[in-house]
């Protein structure tokens, strides 16, 4: 059920009316309906995968539990060896077999030997990605004794399952959600309201621009080796677009329809495009991923604690391994790697904590300089893309050879495929989407308003209707979510 | 909870008002939107000709012209639309008016994956009219259903040749000129599928009504020209052969249309080409229909 579907227009309404009026008196009861709905959510792409979720969901409880029961060191170590082997085997299955299975014949090749690839058809199950990293982390803050085990089931499977963020995300913490489960919900009409905000902007985020840019990024994409260096760019740049509007209009809809239920979820993307250098823009895309890797990789590898040569050891690595997280290609690899090598100057000048505020905060435009930052950080970020949209490693390099050629200096040939009125109408919007952002740069979300911006009650309507207006008219061909199959 | 549930219904009731806005601009503005109100509106109507298909024809075939000619016309194509679409409109137009002697059929080489898709579809506008349907309009609002006229409307504010474009008689007739500078590729030979099955209901259904029906390729940009004879069989879906009269060989096509005047953009002809396409239609075709006619 995607989040820009009738489905979900029915299936939304009716779950808020049943956890409000109906379950409203009883946490455990809301909790019941919340993991029900959920399962429902999940088995609307297919049911068969919901034993998967359920596989996973008991097994970490079990482990859990065993773990703070352990009398030993070794026995609690056992417990979290088996749980994360069989997360990860089950990732590794779904994600990743036929993968290392054609890569390893290839290599067997190359040395003389042919084999049959032992290749699979292996569908794979939406979400897996999000909910295994769920279970991990609360696996590890277990053993790390950060949190207790949850004993109660429900609630534990709730947290796993939560429908806002079960496909695609924010990447929840134990420590953060749980307690949210456990106590007593109050509907709050100020979080209700905003929530709504939140869910209208990202339907303008996912819908208008990335569905749009869609257009553009695949015709260029696909042909690639027909276009000139402009074109090629700028399909670059609506790629850029598609995958923040994508992402970010997702994690916007989750987070406003939690707020809806009185459940706060992990800030999954702080405007990334307005960055001054890729440190930054890494505190701001993708949030969750980034401070899960943190916490549960990088800092367990010695973080930055060992020298030189640590840091930018784990630097490589956590940027591959994220690299490779959202997908078995070659290409998320160098798109990883790609970050890294932008990531490790800033680091070893130790300016990769330069910037932390808002930008700017005191000026409605930022300064000559600033904007040159952006621009910059902005362009390394497009050419990054490049990596993770291309369907391998080849076609990556032609795009950005003939970029970087003369024929970036001659007219786009993609524009005569187009009609140019729908190509000035959709850059119109990537427009509004940034001016609006940038309003707003210091807020949660493109439509966060309080009474000092938007005092008048006619305006901040008229502003809805604008929106509604955008989505409507000028929505895309509905697309599924990118990050639907991480 | 019921201040929240309060704004909800409010931002219902802004987003049924902004659809019923959308509305009432597409029948005050836009052409495309107020000709399909018109064509479903038809009754007790005479007229000896019917132009069907798709934006080419409601450009190409100027129904003013024939009418001046003696011939009563009128150009029922709608933009954008597939051949179940002509076939719908022809079906409710003869069970609401006499039925004519003639009914012309402009396809398009340059539009035939379109108008001849293999997926049929009714055009949305179509649809609102001929067939009414609150579901539908419910799960898919008019300013989603009809998101590509607003386009036409954003031309209408942008473009005074938009503005003064009017509508005679069913054609969209409009003086903005875009010469067409693409090239002729030459040597193009290839004939369009005519197996759709609803070209075959709209040869079917003339025959029931001893209507006379031809089947015209309208020309192209010089780009999508072909070398097929001026007249040329196409096989329809049960196999059976029919006449297809081509404006679009580019010998013919170049010696009526001026590349430079002719235009208002890729492939489609403004009023000055298409009052020529009709005159060459008309003296080369229509006054020599007897060659369609329907044998008993």
């Amino acid at each position: 059920m995607l989040f820009n579907s009738i489905e979900f227009a029915v299936f939304l309404p009716l779950v808020f009316i049943l956890y409000w009026f109906v379950f409203q008196k009883n946490i455990s009861r809301q909790n019941l309906l919340i993991l029900l709905v959920s399962y429902v959510f999940y088995a609307w792409w297919d049911w068969r995968f919901l034993f998967l979720l359920a596989f996973s969901t008991f097994l970490d409880y079990f482990a859990g539990l065993k773990i703070e029961q352990s009398k030993t060191e070794k026995e609690s170590k056992f417990w979290l060896i088996l749980s994360i082997g069989i997360n990860l085997g089950f990732l590794g299955f779904f994600k990743y077999y036929n993968f290392f299975v054609t890569e390893l014949t290839a290599a067997i090749a190359n040395a003389g030997i042919t084999i049959d690839p032992w290749t699979l058809k292996v569908i794979l199950p939406v979400g897996i990605s999000f909910y295994t990293f769920h279970g991990l982390s609360y696996i590890i803050d277990i053993y790390k004794k950060r949190i207790i085990a949850e004993k109660n089931f429900v609630d534990y499977a709730v947290f796993v399952s939560y429908f806002p963020l079960l496909v695609a995300g924010p990447i929840e913490r134990a420590t953060h959600l749980l307690p949210q489960f456990k106590r007593a919900r109050v509907f709050n009409y100020q979080n209700a309201a905003d929530g709504m905000r939140q869910i209208l902007w990202g339907l303008f985020k996912k819908v208008v621009i990335a569905d749009n840019c869609a257009t553009y990024a695949n015709d260029i994409f696909n042909s690639s080796s027909e276009h000139n260096g402009s074109s090629l760019f700028i399909g670059a740049v609506f790629f850029t677009f598609q995958i923040y509007g994508d992402f970010s209009g997702y994690s916007d809809i989750a987070l406003g329809v939690s707020r809806l239920f009185g459940i706060e979820l992990l800030r999954n993307f702080a405007f990334p495009y307005f960055s001054r250098d890729i440190a930054e823009f890494w505190r701001r895309w993708h949030i969750s991923l980034s401070t899960w890797f943190r916490d549960y990789l990088y800092f367990p590898l010695g973080g930055s604690k060992g020298g030189t040569w640590m840091k930018v050891r784990n630097t490589f690595i956590i940027f591959i391994v994220s690299g490779f997280w959202h997908g078995a290609n070659w290409t998320f690899l160098a798109w990883g790697f790609l970050n890294a090598l932008y990531f490790i100057p800033l680091l070893l000048l130790d300016k990769n904590r330069t910037n932390l505020d808002i930008i700017p905060t005191h000026n409605f435009l930022p300064s000559i300089k600033e904007f040159f930052q952006i621009s910059f950080t902005f362009f390394l970020t497009v050419i990054a893309w490049i990596f993770f949209r291309s369907d391998n490693i080849s076609q990556a390099f032609s795009i950005i050879g003939e970029i970087f050629s003369k024929s970036s200096l001659s007219i786009p040939d993609f524009l005569g495929k187009h009609d140019m009125i729908y190509l000035i109408i959709h850059c119109c919007m990537i427009g509004v989407l940034l001016v609006t952002e940038w309003l707003h740069r210091d807020k949660q979300h493109g439509l966060q308003f309080n009474n000092a911006t938007l005092h008048s009650k006619v305006r901040r309507w008229s502003v809805y209707a604008v929106i509604v207006v955008f989505i409507l008219l000028f929505g895309g061909k509905q697309n599924n979510f990118i990050y639907f199959q991480f | 909870m019921s201040k929240f549930l309060q704004k909800f219904g409010w931002f219902l009731a802004l987003v049924i008002l902004l659809n019923l806005m959308y509305l009432l601009v597409l029948v005050l503005f836009s052409p495309g939107f107020k000709k399909i109100y018109q064509i479903s509106q038809i009754r007790n109507q005479k007229f000896e000709v019917l132009a069907l298909g798709n934006s080419l024809a409601l450009d190409g075939i100027d129904a003013e012209y024939l009418t001046k000619n003696g011939i009563n016309t009128y150009n029922l194509a709608v933009a954008g639309s597939h051949v179940a679409t002509s076939l719908l409109i022809l079906e409710d137009y003869l069970k609401h008016n006499q039925k004519p002697k003639l009914v012309i059929v402009g396809l398009s080489a340059a539009y035939g994956k379109a108008y001849l898709n293999k997926v049929p579809f009714n055009n949305p506008e179509v649809e609102f009219f001929y067939h009414p349907n609150w579901k539908e309009n419910i799960t898919n609002p008019p300013l989603m259903n009809f998101q590509w006229l607003s386009v036409d409307l954003l031309k209408i504010i942008i473009s005074k040749d938009h503005r003064n474009a009017t509508l005679v008689k069913g054609q969209w007739k409009t003086k903005k000129t875009i010469p067409d500078n693409t090239v002729y590729k030459g040597n193009s030979n290839s004939v369009i599928d005519y197996t759709d099955p609803y070209l075959s209901k709209i040869v079917d259904l003339c025959r029931k009504n001893r209507i006379n029906i031809i089947l015209t390729e309208l020309p192209g940009s010089n780009n999508t020209r072909n070398d097929l004879p001026f007249v040329y069989e196409a096989t329809l879906k049960d196999n059976t052969k029919f006449p297809v009269f081509n404006l679009n060989n580019y010998a013919i096509s170049s010696g009526i249309i001026d590349s430079s005047k002719d235009w208002l953009g890729v492939n489609h002809l403004n009023q000055f080409g298409g009052e020529k396409i009709t005159r060459y239609l008309l003296e080369n075709v229509i006054h020599n229909s007897e060659i369609t006619k329907i044998k008993e």
